[in-house]
């Protein structure tokens, strides 16, 4: 075998072996996205929320209710892999309210993100991560209208969530 | 191919691969967001992402008017007094909504509070370990992420709509593509202020951030020609001892806790 072909051949091996250990490193620790495709209802007032097709939604669709301070929903995401770390929410370019998110694994934690806000539209926000990585076995991520303090009466978007996770 | 070949093959192939991951980790440099401001403009946006360190403490008077579904008009004015890293009181002294004016966010550096007034109740939230863990957010523009939009904890777990101002670290992250602008340089609430025009996909924004903190002072934001939000303080002080009273929990014999959901 001439010179030319080892070395082209070497070549290949070394690409396949660096692309097996990103595709292993990615397998291992995501990121991982779930969509809205199928909320679960948690407590509040009940009802699904509204599906909306837009491009401006990841996948081309989201699912909507509206703010309010009387009759509060929460739905949550489905639950994550163990070792769940860091958690973020999509914001979608037509996002109008104030979404307050709360991580539930072994504690919670509840942060607030103004989907109208310039910066959140059309990126992942980050919300925060788990205070309990290396013990906790998965958690849920959940969205509520609740607008205190906030101007009611529009959309609360629910897209997709995203996460890592650090075995 | 010889026994050799296969072994540097493999080792070169290892190596790749653990610099492509350990890229992916740490942020690729070509990850960068296409932020389309240079000079002085870059100056002041990096001013917003270290915000933070440069006040320890906080107080000032916000009148803030969001829009809502049907285009109205709702003002509040907000009292907010901070000090870091995660202490707060934030409450509506008015508002067009009587009800706002009932609630009240406090900090104690633990646990944060939302007390309200009308029913004397509150509930109450343990702060997460994250909110003191700040080596995610961007500390310049060569940092900030293609497609992920980092906030100051604080901002998030306090759940007030002034507190973005107060916490202008996502203001330089806007969507790649997105472009920044220095309108000149204006005075809001005695301080002097670099007026900033920023044009995304779907925004237009007006930001006036003060120079020595990069706290944004007043600020305008429509979309679509529709005014979405309209703020700017009345009066700001910095640095200056606030009151530990003031980021005290809620008397106990006075409000009952409500569960947290």
């Amino acid at each position: 075998m001439n010179t030319a072909k080892r070395f082209s051949i070497s070549i290949v091996i070394a690409l396949l072996t660096a692309l097996s250990i990103t595709f292993v490193a990615q397998a291992i620790s995501g990121p991982y996205t779930i969509t809205e495709d199928t909320l679960y209802y948690v407590s509040g007032a009940t009802g699904l929320p509204t599906t909306l097709s837009s491009s401006a939604c990841k996948g081309g669709y989201c699912a909507y209710k509206l703010g309010t301070t009387s009759s509060v929903s929460w739905y949550r995401w489905e639950y994550t892999a163990a070792h769940t770390y860091q958690i973020y929410a999509y914001g979608p370019t037509i996002g109008e309210s104030v979404a307050k998110y709360t991580w539930k694994d072994k504690n919670s934690w509840n942060v607030t993100v103004n989907q109208a806000n310039a910066a959140n539209k059309g990126t992942w926000v980050y919300l925060g991560f788990s205070d309990y990585v290396s013990t906790n076995t998965g958690g849920y991520l959940t969205l509520n209208t609740d607008c205190t303090g906030w101007t009611c009466g529009k959309k609360v978007l629910w897209d997709s969530m995203r996460y890592t996770t650090n075995p | 191919m010889k026994q050799k070949d296969w072994m540097a093959s493999i080792i070169s192939g290892l190596i790749l691969g653990i610099v492509i991951v350990a890229l992916q980790v740490f942020g690729y440099p070509s990850q960068a967001k296409n932020v389309q401001a240079a000079g002085e403009i870059e100056k002041v946006l990096t001013k917003t992402l270290q915000s933070h360190k440069k006040w320890s403490s906080f107080q000032g008077e916000a009148q803030l008017t969001q829009y809502d579904a049907d285009n109205n008009p709702h003002t509040d004015l907000i009292s907010i007094e901070v000090e870091q890293p995660l202490k707060a009181n934030v409450s509506f002294k008015a508002s067009d909504d009587k009800e706002k004016t009932n609630n009240k966010w406090v900090s104690d550096g633990v646990k944060i509070f939302r007390v309200d007034d009308k029913n004397l109740s509150y509930t109450e939230s343990t702060i997460p370990g994250f909110a003191m863990k700040l080596n995610f957010i961007p500390q310049s523009l060569a940092d900030v992420k293609k497609d992920e939009v980092y906030h100051h904890p604080f901002e998030m777990l306090l759940s007030n709509p002034i507190m973005e101002y107060v916490y202008p670290v996502w203001f330089a992250q806007a969507r790649s593509g997105s472009k920044y602008q220095l309108l000149g340089e204006e005075t809001v609430a005695g301080r002097t202020t670099s007026k900033v025009e920023l044009i995304t996909e779907t925004d237009h924004v007006i930001a006036w951030i003060d120079q020595e903190t990069g706290v944004i002072l007043k600020y305008f934001q429509d979309s679509d020609g529709q005014t979405i939000v309209e703020m700017e303080f009345i009066w700001v002080q910095f640095n200056k001892k606030i009151d530990s009273q003031k980021f005290s929990a809620p008397d106990k014999t006075k409000y009952r806790q409500s569960e947290n959901q």
